[in-house]
């Protein structure tokens, strides 16, 4: 019996000794692990780039919040998709609508900080290998916190890396923000590599050309005449008048014909670029599944009228992933003389063509398309010339949304929307509500006919952040505020002379402009021919009118009549809801005004 | 425990009792020392503990005497019941010995007894046991009277049983009889609406779905909230894949008293589940089967014909853009109008299923070796095509005694299970357009209904053949326990078990280019392997003795326990062979694939003791002490003391006048400390992440970034604290009760905290102690028997239970806000929500009042709650005017307020009948289907009625083709309802054969019945119209009818 004894004290005992309460975790790694080489390190450089391609650049908030709500564009069919950023609407109430871009802007202004807190722990060989690696992190963080505080005004300036709860937040002044925007831009100008290897890296052009960019956002914080305006217009024209000298140095130029600028073949290898987005064609390599969405974006409804179905050169407007779109304001089509401007259809599609195919299946189908009895009603044709036995050919026009009026619309043998069907020209220029307003004409810039399948959303194009033609506009104003107003119109002139047509009758002579044609309003209108949909007329008017709220509020209800509740207070974003509800000290940090 | 010995040492108890306490004494110095010496010295002391404990065992006395042979008088006799009927298996035993024999078939019995003047004793389960002195009679007439068989039930409690008159805790019992009532693959639903204070609600109505339960309310945030489930003393076994039939009874704990011998897992409390064992004799086999149909759901259908009609032209009205009804459509759309082609896609969803069950069981076995075997087969062919389940379950219990003192046992249970899931996107279903040709003549799924059309996929997409959308989940679980009991000395029991429960599953998922995740972009296949493996070793030494009127009991118990999961998942796009599905990865595209793969492990450790002391069995006194270690939080070690008493009232001298009348009463208190660790393995730990999804231009870039989680290392375990005052009384004999009332006050809950969104990482989040919380409340069950006939009985079952759940505190001292559903509202449920309070729809005439909020006639009307200070007396008195942020309130919990269950049974000459009523009233339902209302979507469930001039509604809002949802001031408020109801959850109608006819046909017991279930319920709310508001507010899977025909026979 005694053994039993034992046997129980043993296994009691047993039971006992041999535990351990250490966690052991072999799939799970820390920072401290992983950043200490250079290797290691370049992957948290690496991920600071993940969110401009996955979560900007390419999807749809950050082009609302850029283009949307401004002179250029309104609602596609006069929906309210996203009508506080599109139109202002309900703004005030609906604090949710910023919670995305406000949270992926932040992410990696976070994973900026941790990189430049952390290379000097990441064992590299030299400083200057240091140097050019943490630059990355500098650049991109003066271009994220560029756009923070140009939607937000002085929110919140985070410098260090988080590594414990934070619930409280204090106001940066937005001084404050462009000290350090301006001190990261000119580490990144001083250290980044001429050039990259890697398509899509920060390299000396892209630093050089937001420094232009910046300088010239931030001169206008103050008078024009006064030192901190003279000191920073000196500074943007300097920068991109850099980029301009060093067009060699750089690898880069002007394309002659602004037709190439947004040819999709010249996407990949654009030589006008300075700084873009990559997005794989092996789409595993992209964070987004449908990386880039822009070609959804300015699409006009034009499938299954008149014979033209969905096709890869027109875009898939029937995306179920795309809202109702953005279409021009009368504003931004009458911007471009159309006769001797290349921009107008270099940038817009007017035309759609037959692409009607006999059905083999259906032995009654003829081998033109007809017109429908709802097609003429829709395009208001006179019944007596365009009947349901007239045809339309194979390859001719089918469909005509154009800025034009058009004098022969009812008997004209293709579908026409032109100006009058779309605006209302007599009073202001708003946009009409009638079934036509989803015939627009189109922006061109981002459509992906080489996409797999007609319906695919899935472009995998780059998207340009900067390019060189922003610099002759940079330089251009820059040397306008500072008095040189004739080296600023040849800055113009060298845009407008490439912007020219050509044939059959040379129009650049007509094209050029005289010193005494620059204004303000002229940079604006030059802006949005060149730059219409590239994410900068948001930043461009804040910045003109960044003095002068009342006059931001006017011109927009003036050239965009269609935003009714615009207001001063909107030039600054409201501070998201997610921001609010876990923030503590929320009254005293406060939202920005008039929310 | 104290469960009374015929025999007594004084002297060798009360040492014992004497080590016991100082063993006692021990492990308090032992958990002081743990704060302050952490690990080593806690081991040492632990091996000096058990040193001090085990020298004591080997001075102990070997206890071991065999009845000497016994020669004497023969008497015979028949034992009958009180309505005259013979009593089969009455164990009749000579008194003060182990001579004894039981009754045969016929009630009768024969024993030979030493002399006359021994007592003979009858004792039977259920009846009161007669002591009968032999004297001069050989042919003995005996009747037994009926016990108050609640009392004598022995209920099974953490690391022990107890009889339920000696309890001090809070427990509930359910028994096999009453589990088999409710035929179901997931025993765990039999409780619902039984147990007062447990809440049971089905979380699917998918083939094979699972149950949420929780037990007196919710105690964590994002800790977990479900009960700790023992099977057959194996922490965390999965209920679900129990037989139903295996099982012996199940046990809630509910108090702190008796579920703080778990300690760190005990705040929810505890559900012991028990297995069937083997019995000595003669081999019994038994079957149980049924088969059943299930379905008839109610679900509402998407608008058809002239009402769909209706909206979608009141919305082009509302827009200003109505022509005429053929300029609503595209040119396709309008054909199929006009052809008639109305499609309800939801009726076409879903079709009745079925479900049945076959067990086999044996129970058999000699003294030495008891058995008990059982097979199980389950189907369930759910309600979606392609949802399906198919199980397999081995069990085997055996108990083998090696001699006098010693026995082995092992309990295994092998499952296997093969399920398939379809996914079927309702939401779709209810909004895509009503219209075209939804199969081809063929009977093929066509792509696009609506011909010409292709912005409309069919919501059927996924039945477009067997590889569109695969799911396929293949489990096999091996559960085993072995133990080894020895009995060293009398009352003192040792027993050591070794668990170990092995699970390993297989995912596969398919869905071909065409099905409702791809829409025509891509295949995908994904195959996920995961196992886990977890050891449990419990070494439990009992105590028990008696010392005159003094019972004491005492238990020591060590725990350590190791749970790891390893997960492997890959997948790939664009298989060019459908069929292959996800068996041929290898065969996607090399782009697209992705790896992932994980490992996690804890490990905890725990001791324990318990004492029990009653005086005459009417003082009833119990203190207990758990110290717990896990690997989960930073500070390991944590202990949760109880206490608790009991007062059988009815045993004093003082109410034998009511003897007759109060039957039973007693009067409990409890108190005590449980904990939950709450968090997953290595939620404190600050991680980085690997990705690969990032390229500059075609060059692949690795990233890492930082996990979501920041460590926060002052982490604390979070503990409740439990009072509970029970009453139990029993009167007549026939009604039995019991009314607890409790509070459980929770401190340190641990909540997943966001950091705010401009920290970065999308918000980071740290495990920190957040608030505290107190659920109150009051439980009452009462069980009587109405009628007591021969041939008729009618039993009632009441249940009731109010529980209010609050947080009372917070980190900060203000609300944590996040969004509708997740906020933390001071003075309000953990699960409460927040949103505006919908007050109805703007009517007409009320122009102006509505222009103030820039709404007109058709918008919602949301109430502009007081929140502005206009006379600075610091109380808000006034409204702002305008509808923002401020107006956001809290509107309700999903927490009932107060559940209900009611049961009658009948029974009528062998039939057997019962209903069995569920009530669940005052909570809030999110559902999906309100939130399914848009304004300008292709479609609508019906039954919305949505405000027009003509048809002044105030649930849903006028429709607008121009207008999102978003675009309505307000519209995250129509969402939400009143959620109660009443349900007729069973009716249950049987037949047993009497036992006359089954003797002759020599089975032991043949019933036949048939039960429905989820057969009918009315919803306060009239927007729960075709929707069984149990399901909770999900659109998918909703719940459906079970009609169910069984048998049960035992040979």
């Amino acid at each position: 019996m005694k053994q039993i004894h034992h046997i129980i004290l043993f296994l009691m005992v047993l039971s006992m000794a041999s535990c351990s309460l250490e966690e052991y975790n072999p799939s799970g790694t820390t920072a401290e692990t992983v950043f200490s080489t250079p290797e290691g390190y370049g992957t948290l450089v690496n991920a600071c780039y993940v969110n401009l391609r996955g979560e900007l650049y390419g999807s749809e908030d950050i082009l609302l919040m850029s283009e949307g709500g401004t002179d250029l564009w309104f609602n596609n069919e006069k929906s309210y998709y996203m009508k506080q950023v599109t139109r202002y609407k309900d703004l005030s109430s609906d604090l949710t609508k910023f919670n995305n871009p406000w949270k992926r802007l932040y992410d990696p202004i976070n994973l900026c900080n941790a990189a430049i807190a952390r290379a000097d722990a990441a064992g590299f060989a030299t400083e200057a290998q240091r140097d050019a690696k943490v630059a990355e992190a500098y650049f991109l963080r003066a271009f994220y916190y560029w756009i923070l505080v140009e939607n937000w005004g002085g929110v919140i300036l985070r410098t260090e890396e988080t590594s414990s709860t934070v619930l409280t937040a204090t106001r940066s002044s937005v001084d404050d923000f462009y000290e350090v925007i301006m001190a990261d831009i000119d580490f990144a100008t001083h250290y980044l590599p001429a050039t990259q290897t890697d398509l899509g890296r920060a390299d000396q052009k892209a630093a050089w050309g937001l420094k232009a960019r910046l300088a010239l956002t931030r001169a206008a914080y103050f008078d024009p005449a006064s030192a901190e305006g003279q000191t920073y217009y000196t500074m943007a024209r300097d920068a991109a008048k850099h980029v301009i000298d060093s067009m060699s140095t750089y690898g880069v130029s002007l394309y002659a014909d602004f037709n190439d600028v947004f040819d999709p073949a010249n996407n990949k290898a654009n030589t006008e670029c300075l700084f873009k987005v990559t997005h794989s064609s092996t789409n595993s390599l992209n964070m987004d599944d449908t990386p880039n969405r822009l070609h959804l974006w300015f699409l006009s409804d034009y499938s299954s009228y008149c014979g033209v179905s969905l096709n890869l050169d027109d875009g898939n407007d029937q995306s179920g992933s795309r809202g109702p779109g953005l279409m021009p304001t009368l504003y931004l089509l009458d911007l471009f003389n159309e006769d001797m401007d290349a921009r107008y259809y270099a940038s817009f599609q007017e035309a759609f063509l037959c692409n009607y195919v006999k059905d083999p299946t259906n032995p009654l189908a003829g081998t033109k398309k007809k017109w429908t009895a709802a097609e003429i009603t829709r395009f208001k044709k006179n019944p007596l010339v365009i009947k349901t036995t007239t045809t339309i050919d194979t390859g001719d026009t089918a469909l005509f949304f154009t800025k034009k009026q058009v004098a022969n619309k009812a008997t004209i043998n293709f579908g026409v929307v032109d100006r009058d069907d779309l605006y209302e020209t007599e009073g202001c220029d708003s946009i009409r509500t009638t079934e036509l307003n989803v015939h627009h004409p189109v922006l061109k810039k981002y459509l992906d006919p080489d996409r797999s399948t007609t319906a695919s959303d899935l472009s995998t194009k780059d998207v340009i952040i900067m390019r060189l033609a922003e610099m002759y506009l940079i330089a251009a104003e820059a040397e306008y505020r500072l008095g040189n107003t004739g080296q600023a119109a040849s800055y113009i002139n060298v845009l407008r002379t490439r912007a020219a047509i050509k044939t059959p009758v040379d129009m650049t002579a007509a094209m050029q402009i005289a010193e005494g044609d620059l204004s303000t309003e002229f940079f604006l209108e030059e802006r949005g021919r060149e730059l219409c949909g590239e994410h900068i007329r948001w930043f461009d008017l804040v910045r003109v009118f960044r003095r002068d709220p009342a006059s931001w509020v006017s011109w927009i209800k003036t050239y965009n009549p269609n935003i009714l509740d615009i207001e001063t207070y909107h030039m600054l974003r409201p501070i998201p809801i997610s921001e609010i509800e876990t923030m503590l000290n929320w009254e005293e940090f406060g939202q920005n005004p008039g929310y | 425990m104290p469960v009374p010995g015929t025999q007594a040492d004084d002297n060798r108890h009360a040492a014992f009792h004497l080590a016991l306490n100082k063993k006692y004494y021990q492990m308090k110095q032992c958990r002081k020392n743990v704060w302050l010496c952490r690990t080593t010295t806690v081991r040492c002391l632990r091996g000096m503990m058990l040193l001090i404990f085990g020298w004591f065992l080997m001075t102990g006395e070997m206890f071991a005497q065999g009845p000497s042979n016994q020669t004497g008088i023969t008497v015979t006799g028949t034992v009958f019941d009180e309505f005259d009927t013979a009593l089969t298996g009455v164990t009749i035993s000579v008194d003060g010995t182990s001579i004894g024999i039981i009754t045969d078939i016929e009630g009768r019995f024969s024993l030979v007894v030493p002399s006359e003047e021994v007592f003979v004793k009858f004792r039977f389960i259920g009846y009161q046991t007669q002591l009968v002195n032999v004297g001069k009679t050989r042919e003995f007439k005996i009747k037994l009277q009926p016990t108050n068989m609640d009392l004598e039930e022995v209920v099974v409690i953490g690391y022990g049983e107890i009889k339920k008159r000696d309890l001090t805790g809070s427990v509930s019992s359910i028994k096999a009889d009453e589990i088999v009532k409710l035929p179901t693959h997931n025993p765990v639903e039999a409780l619902q609406g039984r147990i007062p204070g447990m809440d049971i609600v089905r979380s699917s109505g998918n083939a094979g779905a699972d149950v949420n339960i929780t037990i007196r309310g919710n105690r964590s945030i994002n800790g977990e909230n479900s009960p700790l489930f023992i099977i057959d003393g194996i922490q965390g076994g999965s209920y679900s894949d129990l037989n139903q039939s295996d099982i012996e009874s199940m046990e809630v704990l509910k108090d702190a008293s008796s579920t703080a011998i778990y300690g760190s897992k005990g705040a929810n409390g505890v559900v012991i589940i028990t297995t069937k064992k083997g019995l000595a004799g003669k081999t019994k086999v038994s079957y149980d089967g049924y088969y059943g149909i299930n379905g008839i759901v109610d679900y509402p259908s998407p608008l058809t014909g002239d009402a769909y009609l209706d909206y979608v032209r009141e919305g082009k009205v509302a827009a200003g853009t109505y022509t005429s009804d053929e300029a609503m459509f595209t040119a396709d759309v309008w054909a199929a109008i006009q052809a008639g082609q109305w499609v309800d896609w939801t009726k076409l969803l879903l079709h009745d299923g079925s479900q049945q069950s076959h067990t086999v069981s044996l129970k058999g076995g000699n003294e030495k070796t008891k058995l008990y075997m059982s097979f199980n087969y389950f189907e369930e062919v759910g309600m979606l095509t392609n949802d399906n389940m198919e199980r397999f379950i081995y069990r085997t219990n055996v108990n083998h005694g090696i001699n006098k003192w010693a026995s082995i046992g092992m309990n295994t249970q092998l499952t296997y299970s093969e399920k398939n899931a379809r996914t079927a996107d309702f939401g779709t279903a209810i909004s895509a357009r009503p219209l075209g040709t939804p199969y081809a003549e063929d009977g093929s799924v066509i792509r696009y209904p609506i011909a010409g059309d292709q912005s409309t996929l069919s919501p059927l997409l996924n039945e477009t053949d067997d590889y569109t959308q695969v799911n396929n989940t293949l489990k096999a679980s091996i559960v085993t326990k072995a133990f080894l009991e020895i009995k060293p000395m009398k009352g003192l029991t040792y027993r050591s078990n070794l668990s170990t429960t092995i699970n390993a599953s297989r995912q596969g998922k398919y869905d071909d280019t065409w099905s409702l995740a791809t829409e025509g972009e891509y295949n995908e296949a994904t195959a996920t392997t995961s196992g886990s493996l977890s050891l449990m070793w419990d070494n439990i030494l009992t105590y028990n003795q008696q010392l005159g009127d003094h019972d004491f009991g005492g238990t020591v118990l060590s725990s350590w326990s190791k749970n790891s999961d390893e997960y492997y998942t890959a997948s790939g796009l664009n298989i060019a062979v459908p069929n292959q599905l996800f068996y041929n990865l290898d065969a996607t595209e090399a782009d697209g694939r992705s790896i992932y793969s994980e490992y996690t492990q804890s490990q905890m450790m725990s001791i324990a003791c318990r004492l029990n002391y009653s005086y005459k069995g009417r003082y009833l006194f119990q203190v207990s002490e758990r110290l717990d270690g896990s690997s989960v939080l930073p500070k390991h070690w944590c202990d949760f003391p109880s206490i608790s008493g009991g007062w059988r009232i009815s045993d004093e001298s003082f109410m034998e006048d009511l003897a007759g009348t109060l039957t039973n009463l007693k009067f409990r208190a409890s108190y005590g400390m449980t904990g939950n660790d709450g968090i997953a393995a290595y939620g404190t730990q600050s991680l980085v992440i690997a990705d690969t999804r990032l390229a500059f231009g075609e060059t692949a870039a690795t990233y890492y970034y930082f996990g979501t989680d920041k460590a926060n290392t002052d982490l604390e375990w979070e503990m409740s604290e439990t009072i509970d005052l029970g009453f139990d009384f029993g009167l007549w004999n026939r009604i039995n009760g019991t009314i607890d009332i409790y509070q459980t006050l929770t401190s340190g809950v641990l909540y997943e905290r966001s950091s705010v969104p401009s920290a970065g990482g999308g918000g980071f989040t740290t495990w920190q102690n957040v608030c505290s919380t107190s659920n109150k409340g009051i439980e009452l069950m009462i069980s009587s028997d109405n009628i007591r006939k021969k041939h008729f009985k009618w039993s009632t079952t009441y249940t009731f239970s109010t529980n209010k759940e609050e947080i009372t505190g917070l980190l900060e001292g203000t609300d944590i806000l996040s969004g509708e559903d997740n906020s933390l509202l001071l003075g309000h449920e953990i699960s409460s929500y927040r949103c505006y309070e919908k007050l109805g729809i703007w009517q007409l005439g009320e122009e102006e009042a509505a222009a103030l909020y820039n709404c007109e006639p058709g918008d919602i009307k949301i109430k502009d709650q007081i929140t502005e200070d206009t006379n600075g007396d610091g109380i808000a008195d006034a409204a702002n005017g305008q509808i923002d942020e401020d107006d956001y309130v809290y509107i309700g919990s999903k927490n009932p307020k107060w559940q209900m269950g009611l049961n009658n049974t009948f029974e009528l000459c062998g039939f057997d009948l019962s209903f069995f009523f569920n009530v669940r009233w005052g909570q809030v339902i999110s559902s999906d289907i309100l939130g399914r209302y848009k304004p300008s979507a292709s479609n609508i469930p019906s039954g919305l009625d949505y405000w027009t001039e003509t048809n002044p509604s105030n649930d849903f809002p006028r429709p607008n083709a121009l207008k999102e949802l978003s675009s309505y001031t307000g519209y995250q408020a129509l969402k939400y309802t009143d959620g109660s109801y009443i349900k007729l959850k069973t009716i249950n109608f049987g037949y047993t054969l009497p036992k006359k006819m089954s003797d002759a046909l020599s089975i032991e017991r043949l019933r036949v019945y048939a039960t429905g279930s989820n057969l009918w319920y009315w919803a306060k709310s009239h927007l729960l119209n075709n929707y069984d508001p149990e399901r909770g507010g999900s659109e998918d899977s909703p719940l459906g009818r079970q009609l169910v025909m069984g048998i049960n026979l035992t040979f």
